[in-house]
């Protein structure tokens, strides 16, 4: 028994050294936060960004999650938020000094599975009770920009499922679980399971992704310059054209 | 010297030593989420549509589970334990992976199973119209589905550590192996039983990753506490502390009457 708990513990502390090691060889590189809507295009920004010999790691997940994990302290570089009231809440009760820069723009569209069984054709049938719909939940960004979308449209919608973020959400559409969601117009282009049903112009919503650099100049500078480098590079002209060829707009 | 600090003295110090480390894992976090809790509103998120309707769903839910656990684990736990069949090791196996299993993966599975476009669940669908995922009664699926191995493996070692002479001496009298089973298996089993339904219970009331993958998000329909409190820690803090209050309330108070009256007693 004992041994058994000696070799557990030998074998646990030998992992954590292992991953020490390759935390401090990895001190040049850049720590990106980011909203999950930008999980595909920014992996093709990360690979053009490290092109040059820098190093960019991301952890994607809903921006107010990410808001939340920094201010309980984890350690991030950059942060990327799908709109504007997370990032001013984050820079708020950080107390940071620095200013926001928009990166990209994004709009709405209805997600439906590739069949789209249910014959969906506009933001009214979100209201039919038949359906199976789903949103983003509330205080997500894509959940705040979709609550605005339908409200300007005059659609109750017959909700069944708020997702906490927007990946999650289009994997179930993805499914053929739900009949059909609001998603952002970039998902439903990435998607190869899902297609989308455009809306009217200019119906679809707008949203911002700005980025902010919280590496503290002071104690590690050397991260620091890297963050500013790969905040340079997402306005770049080279960074801009994978966005826009993901489907996003410029800003 | 008195008899207290002569034990004292005699319990060896590794083991204290353990044991206070043990404890403190398991009260340091419960005071760190006391410190962040809004007492002032308190009274305001708790009786929320909110949390009252979480706290419903939860309850009806977890007790839902816990019964269908019952009713379909103590089988089970006799089967893997009295019938020999080919396949008995792997169902056995099978049949604790979802302890092991991450649960999400459980939640993504069960949708690829009983989805509407899943496995079994598109002919369901298609001869009753009854759909199982974004309903209550996907929420009891998945909660039965992560919490029925704790009854099953509690259940399953009661019935393997049984002296068998009891039950050879029933079916010797002419009983039935139903009847041996009802009037001598059961009853000396049930301290097992029961310990293993609080087991179940309390997996189930917890449960999370699961639920939101394959039962979706609602509230008043889906929404357990867990989810509940998962939504609420982006957007209001103070409601998900208090929310996590009245899990860690709910679930201490039956963990503690059920333990002393129902569950020790073997």
């Amino acid at each position: 028994m004992f041994r058994l708990a000696a070799v557990v513990c030998v074998f646990a502390l030998a992992v954590i050294g292992c991953s020490r090691a390759e935390n401090s060889a990895e001190a040049g590189s850049v720590r990106v936060f980011a909203a999950s809507s930008l999980t595909d295009v920014l992996a093709q920004v990360g690979s053009a960004f490290e092109e040059d010999g820098m190093q960019v790691n991301f952890n994607f997940a809903g921006s107010s999650a990410l808001r939340e994990q920094i201010l309980d302290g984890a350690d991030a570089d950059v942060f990327i938020s799908a709109n504007r009231p997370v990032m001013t809440e984050l820079i708020e009760a950080d107390n940071l000094a620095r200013e926001p820069v928009a990166i990209a723009e994004n709009t709405m569209e209805i997600a439906v599975p590739t069949d789209n069984d249910a014959d969906v054709r506009g933001l009214a049938d979100l209201s039919d009770t038949s359906l199976a719909i789903g949103l983003c939940a509330k205080g997500v960004p894509c959940g705040e920009l979709a609550s605005q979308v339908l409200d300007a449209a005059g659609v109750q919608p017959s909700v069944d499922t708020y997702e906490p973020n927007v990946r999650a959400l289009l994997s179930k559409v993805e499914l053929g679980e739900l009949d059909a969601a609001l998603v952002y117009r970039t998902d439903v282009l990435a998607s190869e399971e899902a297609v989308g049903v455009g809306l009217d112009p200019g119906s679809g919503g707008r949203s911002s992704y700005l980025a902010v650099i919280l590496a503290d100049t002071g104690e590690a500078s050397e991260r620091s310059e890297a963050a500013e480098a790969f905040l340079n590079f997402l306005t770049s002209e080279r960074a801009q054209r994978l966005f826009l060829n993901a489907g996003f707009g410029t800003p | 010297m008195s008899d207290t600090s002569r034990t004292r003295r005699r319990s060896p110090a590794g083991l204290l030593i353990g044991a206070l480390v043990a404890s403190a894992l398991f009260i340091v976090p419960l005071i760190g989420l006391l410190t962040r809790a809004p007492w002032g509103r308190m009274p305001e998120i708790v009786g929320s549509d909110i949390v009252l309707d979480a706290l419903r769903v939860s309850l009806l839910t977890s007790l839902a589970a816990a019964a269908l656990s019952v009713l379909l684990g103590v089988p089970l736990a006799w089967l893997l334990t009295r019938i020999e069949f080919v396949g008995r090791n792997a169902l056995r196996a099978l049949v604790t992976l979802p302890m092991v299993l991450p649960p999400v993966v459980g939640g993504a599975a069960l949708l690829f199973a009983f989805g509407r476009r899943g496995v079994v669940g598109g002919a369901v669908e298609g001869a009753t119209g009854f759909v199982l995922p974004f309903s209550i009664w996907g929420v009891i699926i998945a909660n039965t589905f992560v919490a029925m191995p704790f009854l099953v493996v509690t259940v399953e070692g009661a019935l393997r550590s049984l002296d068998g002479r009891h039950e050879a001496a029933a079916a010797s009298l002419g009983a039935s192996q139903w009847t041996v089973f009802r009037r001598v298996t059961l009853p000396m089993i049930a301290p097992s039983v029961r310990a293993g339904v609080v087991l179940a219970w309390a997996r189930a009331l917890g449960e999370f990753g699961a639920t939101i993958t394959f039962a979706g998000n609602l509230q008043g329909r889906t929404q357990t506490l867990p989810l509940a409190v998962f939504v609420a820690l982006e957007s209001d803090r103070d409601a998900a502390v208090a929310m996590s209050l009245v899990l860690v309330v709910v679930s201490f108070v039956v963990l503690l009457a059920l333990r002393d009256r129902w569950w020790s007693r073997t």
